[in-house]
């Protein structure tokens, strides 16, 4: 059972990241306290992961053929790439960190199912592309309703502050149910957990990293957003939400960072100004490289070394 | 839907609160300053101006009150902002309101027979503006139109610099001593910048309007 650990902790570190992205903007703007903001997170990563959780397990888990000690090999990998490179505060996401470290273990066995590969990259691509046309098509089509709503200043500042609680309680859903499967997909094949139980121990551990390490990074994560009209920062996690919860109906886990960077992205194509810099964008492509490749390397050197030195298979 | 927005009432209750409390100083300016220029600033308005003080302070308490609850109930920062921006931009018209009875009465400043209607009418083009603006700050507050609320408070800055500009320019052509000349014209420019001032507040409305309908 130690070999869940590798999982929880790379749960923990999903839930210490992402969900800055979620509730970053509500809660660095205290419009809504903190706690209260872990809360809604919480029941709605559960229920995303147990309701639409299940699609992006099958797709983690036939990459390559895992037994107990791979299993705890490769999310161990790709929890020590994610950990390290936010650390050193290099652009990294999860999704990619696991299918990196997946690989790197199928590449020392010999074998990888590469056919779902296509699909997982261009959803990779697919994910902040998607999220500047989603805020490009809502950001029209919701202001011309706001503005024909006619309302003062007291009643639209209540309906955008509901409206961030309710994107973010919907990115919270959209993150359980397209990230679970980057935590405790990979223990399937190895029949160390059914289906449920992977759904529940990714998402509590999920929730764990939420609990006690994202304070720190919604405040960095808020602020960017802050820097936005609370309008444009509820259509930015709108359509993050909405791209995570596509994704996640495909079956294929994506990164929630680049998802938001794609909408804040889209509100500078609507509104005609510069919102995210070059280097940021960069930051995404260079992710895309650099983050499956050092955890595929991390999990082959972790795998070759437990071979040699431990005698495991 | 009312009831999302409940919470926000309390917070509109006390501006009003706040706009009857600067409402009342206009009315106390109002006779004030006709009687101060009327009566060569007589001593017995001492009460008087000490009323105009004491009004506006009270506008100054509610204006606190609703700065607290504004902190107090959870706004969007932006709001919040606009709002605080709003109110402390709105609060130098009744401080001028004190600044123009102080410099009349303190320096004992005696009006000109033949000028003191006009200033007496200037103030009221200034109270006017005043008045107008409090209107265009209501549609923040409010689902009314703007309509053309603002340029009617940029009209009446405009009447005002002209009346300013002829009053100055007909005293200085008198055989007036240059220091009395130069008290009269700090009055007059002190009456002006109410309208000024209302300017000010109705950029600040206009502004926040036109970034909630992008």
């Amino acid at each position: 059972m130690f070999r869940l650990l590798s999982g929880i902790f790379m749960g923990w570190s999903l839930g210490a990241n992402d969900s800055a992205n979620i509730f970053g903007t509500a809660v660095f703007s205290r419009m809504v306290k903190f706690k209260t903001a872990l809360v809604w997170l919480c029941i709605f990563i559960i229920l995303g992961s147990m309701l639409q959780g299940a699609a992006g397990m099958h797709t983690l888990s036939g990459l390559v053929e895992q037994n107990l000690n791979t299993a705890f090999i490769t999310a161990l990998a790709a929890a020590l790439t994610v950990t390290v490179m936010t650390y050193l505060n290099l652009p990294v996401s999860t999704s990619q960190a696991m299918v990196g470290a997946i690989i790197g273990i199928g590449v020392v066995i010999g074998h990888v199912d590469l056919s779902k590969l296509p699909k997982v990259f261009a959803c990779w691509v697919g994910t902040p592309v998607g999220c500047v046309i989603a805020t490009i098509i809502l950001y029209p089509v919701l202001s011309k309703l706001l503005a024909k709503m006619k309302l003062n200043i007291f009643q639209q500042d209540s309906l955008l502050r509901f409206g961030l609680i309710a994107v973010g309680c919907y990115g919270a859903y959209s993150l359980g149910a397209n990230n679970v499967a980057n935590v405790t997909g990979i223990y399937i094949e190895t029949g160390l957990l059914n289906i449920p139980q992977a759904l529940i121990l990714g998402s509590l551990s999920i929730c764990l990293g939420a609990i006690t390490y994202s304070k720190r990074v919604m405040q960095t994560v808020g602020e960017k957003l802050v820097k936005l009209d609370p309008f444009s920062a509820f259509i930015a996690v709108l359509s993050m939400s909405i791209i995570l919860n596509i994704y996640a109906i495909v079956g294929v886990p994506v990164s929630s960072s680049q998802a938001i960077v794609g909408g804040v992205l889209g509100i500078g194509f609507v509104k005609g100004v510069k919102t995210i810099n070059l280097r940021t964008l960069m930051n995404i492509v260079i992710g895309w490289l650099t983050t499956p490749l050092i955890a595929m390397m991390v999990s082959m050197a972790m795998y070759i070394g437990a071979i040699k030195l431990l005698g495991i298979s | 839907m009312a009831k999302l927005w409940k919470k926000q009432e309390s917070i509109f209750s006390k501006i009003q609160v706040y706009f009857e409390k600067t409402d009342a100083t206009r009315d106390i300016f109002k006779k004030t300053a006709a009687d101060l220029i009327n009566s060569d600033a007589d001593s017995s308005l001492a009460d008087a101006v000490e009323a105009v003080h004491a009004a506006e302070h009270q506008a100054d308490n509610e204006r606190r009150a609703v700065i607290l609850e504004l902190y107090k109930k959870a706004l969007i920062p932006e709001s919040r902002g606009d709002i605080l921006g709003l109110l402390e931009s709105f609060d130098t018209i009744p401080n001028t309101f004190q600044a123009v009875c102080n410099i009349i009465f303190f320096q004992s400043i005696k009006i000109p027979e033949n000028f003191k209607g006009r200033f007496v009418d200037l103030i009221n083009v200034n109270i006017d503006a005043y008045n107008l603006t409090k209107d265009a700050a209501f549609c923040l507050f409010k689902e009314e139109d703007l309509l053309n609320k603002c340029e009617l408070v940029c009209d009446k800055e405009r009447e005002s610099d002209a009346a300013e500009r002829a009053l100055i320019r007909d005293i200085y052509s008198t055989d007036m001593d240059l220091a009395e000349k130069n008290q009269l014209k700090d009055v007059i420019k002190t009456i002006g910048s109410i309208s000024d001032h209302a300017e000010d507040v109705s950029d600040r409305i206009e502004l926040a309007i036109i970034k909630r309908k992008i």
